[in-house]
């Protein structure tokens, strides 16, 4: 087994399987992190059987991942569909129209985990996970519904406007391009584009994370950032507006779902 | 794992990743940083599905293996990263870890097995500790350590020795036979 720099011998000791499981534990010296669910379509979509392997390719090289990316996305709705798990989420509303996998879905339609879901620029489309959660799409959002590894519920929003009630305690987050949005018993909006993503926490707490150190926001009235590619979340300052997320907006998403204010 | 070496099984592959991902994103986040450990991962488990036939059950355990290959790829990145400066991450705190109310044995598991590493590791001196961490995590050498932390290199060495027979001694209920 490769040990880098770490090994038994470095220092005086034997080899040995004992030290090997223990280098292994150490692991969990840093700590366990949940992964975006979009990692793990990502790594499904990407492996292959050794016999496809392009030309001149070795396991792992640049050259196959770049393939693999390149077939990531048509891929990726294959491997969703073989490991979707059956979850209770439909939708509850819709108006101006509403794609799932592409088709058509009127309410009442399931949302599998893993399918792409789209609301028009005018439309808007309600979905309710169970009864504890749900999220009001809206703006020509797209996104897709998955279950992390740690059975949380992730929404990954690539663009448009969502709009969220969870009830305390439900491990429910969004993903955007540039971070993550994770509920701790909130209402909340994330409005992502390409250019930058917008967080509202309307009431109760929100952890952000991504390429910066996690931040947690509270409030008892609508407090916004902005995080833009790469940097921490900041005040959303002159991005900041209370479209679509009104206490009002709020109220009747509540009620859709049958959560309680 | 052997389903996936032998049968190249991706439905076994895709329970081997929701079983050790939160060990291995942890790592990769602590040895390249948020930005890059999505990319570092994902080459690992590249790597790991390519080379699954390699996978000897009697040298060691799959979380041995995976450990291994995942931290290797991810000190590749650091390596890269040097001319820029090295730079040790900070801990986030607060970051999503495994959910309690998703309380599965497996889950549950690796609660047990990080409060047992995370126990071990603080009951070190902290120079044997601060030490191994350098090296396992950090990817340095002991002359590299004993440079930065302006200690002999024989010092560094028996830290590290004194401290790695004290974590075996400790982890070793937790240690796959």
């Amino acid at each position: 087994m490769e040990h880098e720099k770490f090994d038994p011998r470095s220092m005086d000791l034997e080899p040995s399987r004992a030290f090997d499981e223990a280098s292994g534990l150490m692991a969990y010296g840093a700590g366990l992190r949940v992964p975006p669910a979009h990692l793990r379509s990502k790594v499904m979509a990407a492996i292959r059987p050794a016999s496809e392997l392009p030309l001149g390719a070795s396991p792992g090289g640049a050259l196959w991942r770049k393939a693999a990316a390149a077939a990531a996305i048509l891929a990726a709705a294959v491997a969703l569909s073989i490991y979707a798990r059956p979850e209770g989420a439909s939708l509850a509303a819709v108006e101006g129209g509403a794609l799932i996998g592409g088709k058509p879905a009127g309410v009442g339609a399931a949302l599998p985990m893993g399918a792409v879901i789209e609301v028009p620029p005018d439309g808007r489309a309600v979905v309710r996970i169970g009864r504890r959660a749900g999220f009001e799409l809206s703006r020509g959002a797209r996104a897709i519904l998955e279950r992390t590894a740690a059975n949380a519920i992730e929404l990954r929003l690539d663009s448009g406007w969502a709009l969220s009630a969870v009830k305390t305690g439900t491990p429910y987050r969004i993903s955007t391009p540039h971070g993550a949005a994770r509920a701790v018993g909130t209402d909340f909006i994330v409005k992502a584009s390409a250019e930058r993503t917008y967080a509202c926490i309307c009431r109760g707490r929100l952890v952000l994370t991504g390429p910066f150190p996690d931040q947690t926001v509270a409030a008892d009235h609508h407090a916004d950032f902005i995080i833009e590619p790469g940097q921490a979340p900041k005040p959303a300052g002159r991005w900041s507006s209370l479209d679509g997320h009104r206490d009002e907006a709020i109220g009747a998403l509540r009620g859709r779902l049958g959560l309680r204010p | 794992m052997r389903r996936v070496a032998e049968s190249r099984d991706r439905e076994a592959f895709a329970r081997l990743y929701d079983l050790y991902a939160p060990l291995l994103f942890g790592l990769s986040v602590r040895i390249v940083g948020h930005a890059d450990a999505e990319d570092a991962l994902q080459e690992a488990m590249i790597q790991i599905w390519e080379r699954a036939a390699d996978f000897d059950g009697a040298k060691g355990s799959v979380r041995a293996w995976l450990v291994v290959i995942t931290r290797s790829r991810c000190l590749d990145r650091l390596r890269q990263k040097e001319a820029a400066g090295r730079r040790q991450t900070p801990l986030p705190d607060g970051e999503d870890f495994i959910d309690g109310s998703a309380a599965s044995g497996e889950a549950l598991e690796h609660r047990e097995a990080e409060a047992a590493v995370l126990e071990a590791l603080a009951s070190l001196p902290q120079e044997q500790r601060q030490a191994l961490e350098a090296g396992y995590f950090g990817g340095l050498s002991q002359s590299e350590i004993a440079k930065d932390l302006g200690q002999p290199l024989g010092t560094i060495k028996t830290r590290m020795r004194l401290g790695m027979i004290k974590l075996m001694e400790q982890l070793k209920p937790l240690l796959e036979p």
